[in-house]
C-alpha cells in the first residue's frame, strides 16, 4: 500500500545481531561437535566415535540419563498439576487479590535462580527450617535427595507453566462456560469438555518449556541433590571443568542436546495425537 | 454472594497455599539472614545485621558484585545496540525473508544455557582467549539480545506507521524520522528490553559458573561456590541482599512500566 516510503533497505540494521548469532552459536557448535568426534592421538587428533561409545556403553551414564529424565518428568507433571489450578484461579477470580496473586507468582522470576535454590537448601538442610518446624517423630531426610531436586526445580520453573496456561486460557470465551452451565453441564463436565481442550496449547507449551529447562538445569540439582544424585548437567560440569576433557565433555553435551530434542518431539507428538483423538471422537 | 460457596472457599485456600509455596524460600532467606547467631537456626533466637556486615566485608562478594555489575552493563550495552538496531531493521521491513530473521536472532533461547556454556568454553579455550569476561559476555549477549529485540519490536508494532508516514510526507529524511519520531515513541519498549537484559545478565548462573575464572567471577557464581559447601549464614546474608536488590529493581520497573504488563501482558 505505502509504496512511497517502503524502506526495505533498513534490513541491514539486523546484520550485527545476525552475525553475532551465526558466529557465536554455529561455530562454537561445530567446535564441540568436532571435539566430541575426535580423540587425542600422537601429534594431534584422530576422528573417532569412541567418546560416544564409551559413554553409551557404560551403565554409570545410563543411570544418570534415566535419573535426569525421571526428575524432569516428575517436575513437569507436578508443575502442571499445581500450575493448572493456579492458572484457573487467575482466569476465574475477579477480586483485587488476583493481581496480588499474579505478582507473587511472577516476581520470583526477577530473583536469581541461585538464590531461590539456596532458599530451598536452608529449608531442607539438616538444621534447616523444615526440620525445625516438624516434631521429632515426623522429621525425615530430604536434603540431598531427588525429592529435594524436584521441589526446587518445580518452584523455580512453575511461573513459566502458569504464564503459558494463563496466556492460553485468556483466549477462552467465558460465554462457552455460561452456555454449558445453562444447558445443565456439571462443573466436572465443563472442565473436561471446555476448559481442558481449549487450554491444550498452553498445557503443551508450558510442559515443553518446564521439561527442557528442568532437564538441563545445573545449579539446582547440584546444590539440592549433591554428588549422590548426579544429573547430566552435573557430569557435564565434572567432565568439562574438573577433568578438562573436551572430547567426552563435548559428547556428553551433544547427548544432552539430542535427548532434549527427542523428548520435545515426543511431547509434540503426544499433543497432536491427543488433539486428533479428541477431534475425531466428538 | 453472601452464601459461602465451597468451591470459592477451596479456590481461595488453594491460592493462599500456592502463594505461600512461592514465597517460602524467599521469606526463609530473609528471616534467617537477620540472625544474630553464629549458625543457622530457624527461627533465629536473636536478630541483627552482623551477617550483612560480614558479607559486605567479604572480598569475594565485593569483587563478585562489582564484576557482575560490569558484565551486566557491558552485556546490556551490546545487546541493546544490536537488538534495538535489529528490531528497527526487521520491524519496518515488508520482506518475509528479513522478518524471519527475528526467529533466527531468537535461536539462542532454544539452546539450553548449559550447552551455550560448553560451546563457548571449548571455543574460547581453543582460541586461547580468556573465557571470562569475554566468553561470559558473549554468552550473556546471546541470551539477552532476543528479549531486547522482541520488546522493541512489540513497541514498534503497537506504534503503527502513521506518524512516520506523516513525517516522510512533510519531507523529513529516513534518519531524521528515525531519530525524532520513531525512537522517542518506542523508548518504553527499548528501556524495558535494556532493563530486562541487565537483570537477566546480573542473575544468570549457569553460563557464569562454567566460564568464570579466578578473579573474574560473578556474584551468582561466587554464591554457588559457597553454597556447595552447605548452609552458611554468610551466604544467607548475601542471598538476602540479592533479594532486596531484585525487589528494588522490580519496584523501579513497576513504577516505570508495570511488571505484570511487561511479563504477563496484563493491562
Amino acid at each position: 500500500m505505502n509504496n512511497v516510503v517502503r524502506n526495505n533497505s533498513a534490513g541491514f540494521l539486523a546484520l550485527p545481531a545476525i552475525l553475532v548469532v551465526t558466529i557465536f552459536l554455529f561455530i562454537p557448535f561445530a567446535v564441540i561437535f568436532q571435539n566430541s568426534m575426535t580423540i587425542p592421538s600422537e601429534g594431534g587428533f584422530a576422528w573417532s566415535v569412541k567418546n560416544y561409545t564409551t559413554i553409551l556403553g557404560d551403565s554409570f551414564y545410563w543411570e544418570i540419563i534415566i535419573r535426569t529424565l525421571r526428575i524432569s518428568l516428575i517436575t513437569t507433571a507436578a508443575a502442571l498439576l499445581l500450575g493448572y489450578p493456579a492458572a484457573m484461579y487467575l482466569y476465574f477470580s475477579k477480586s483485587r487479590w488476583r493481581r496480588v496473586f499474579l505478582f507473587v507468582v511472577v516476581s520470583p522470576l526477577f530473583i536469581s535462580v541461585i538464590v531461590r535454590t539456596y532458599g530451598w537448601l536452608i529449608i531442607f538442610a539438616p538444621s534447616g527450617a523444615l526440620n525445625a518446624m516438624l516434631p521429632e517423630a515426623l522429621q525425615f531426610p530430604i536434603y540431598k535427595t531427588e525429592t529435594a531436586i524436584v521441589i526446587g526445580l518445580m518452584h523455580i520453573y512453575i511461573p513459566f507453566m502458569v504464564l503459558a496456561l494463563n496466556a492460553s486460557m485468556a483466549k477462552i470465551d467465558g460465554r462457552f462456560l455460561s452456555a454449558a452451565y445453562s444447558l445443565g453441564a456439571s462443573r466436572v463436565m465443563a472442565f473436561r469438555d471446555i476448559m481442558l481442550p481449549l487450554s491444550r496449547p498452553g498445557i503443551l507449551s508450558g510442559t515443553i518449556v518446564v521439561f527442557s529447562v528442568s532437564m538441563t538445569a545445573f545449579s539446582t540439582p547440584v546444590l539440592l541433590g549433591g554428588s549422590s544424585n548426579k544429573t547430566m548437567a552435573y557430569i557435564i560440569y565434572q567432565k568439562n571443568i574438573l577433568l578438562a576433557n573436551d572430547h567426552e565433555g563435548g559428547a556428553l553435551a551433544i547427548i544432552l542436546l539430542l535427548l532434549a530434542m527427542v523428548s520435545l518431539t515426543v511431547f509434540n507428538t503426544i499433543g497432536d495425537a491427543a488433539a486428533r483423538r479428541r477431534g475425531g471422537a466428538r | 454472594m453472601n452464601i459461602i460457596d465451597p468451591w470459592s472457599m477451596a479456590r481461595r485456600a488453594f491460592a493462599v497455599l500456592f502463594a505461600s509455596f512461592m514465597l517460602a524460600p524467599l521469606l526463609v532467606i530473609l528471616i534467617m539472614s537477620f540472625t544474630n547467631e553464629g549458625y543457622n537456626r530457624f527461627p533465629p533466637p536473636s536478630y541483627g545485621i552482623r551477617w550483612y556486615i560480614a558479607a559486605f566485608e567479604t572480598p569475594a562478594f565485593q569483587q563478585g558484585f562489582l564484576f557482575s555489575l560490569k558484565v551486566a552493563v557491558i552485556t546490556c550495552a551490546i545487546s541493546g545496540l544490536i537488538g534495538i538496531s535489529a528490531a528497527i531493521g526487521i520491524g519496518r521491513s515488508e520482506s518475509r525473508w528479513v522478518r524471519s530473521m527475528a526467529t533466527y536472532v531468537s535461536l539462542p533461547l532454544t539452546v539450553p544455557n548449559i550447552i551455550i556454556a560448553i560451546m563457548l568454553l571449548q571455543t574460547f579455550s581453543r582460541l586461547s582467549i580468556a573465557s571470562s569476561p569475554y566468553g561470559l559476555i558473549t554468552g550473556h549477549v546471546l541470551v539477552t539480545t532476543p528479549y531486547v529485540l522482541r520488546m522493541t519490536m512489540t513497541s514498534l508494532e503497537t506504534l503503527g506507521r502513521q506518524t512516520e508516514l506523516a513525517s516522510y510526507s512533510l519531507g523529513a529524511s529516513w534518519f531524521y524520522t528515525l531519530r525524532r519520531v520513531v525512537l522517542p515513541q518506542i523508548a518504553p519498549g527499548m528501556v524495558g528490553g535494556l532493563l530486562f537484559a541487565f537483570l537477566l545478565s546480573f542473575d544468570e548462573v549457569t553460563i557464569s559458573i562454567f566460564l568464570s575464572l579466578p578473579g573474574a567471577t560473578t556474584l551468582p557464581s561466587e554464591i554457588f561456590g559457597y553454597a556447595s559447601q552447605g548452609d552458611d549464614p554468610l551466604v544467607t546474608a548475601i542471598s538476602g541482599f540479592m533479594i532486596l536488590f531484585a525487589a528494588l529493581f522490580v519496584l523501579v520497573v513497576e513504577k516505570l512500566f508495570g511488571v505484570l504488563r511487561l511479563i504477563a501482558n496484563e493491562k
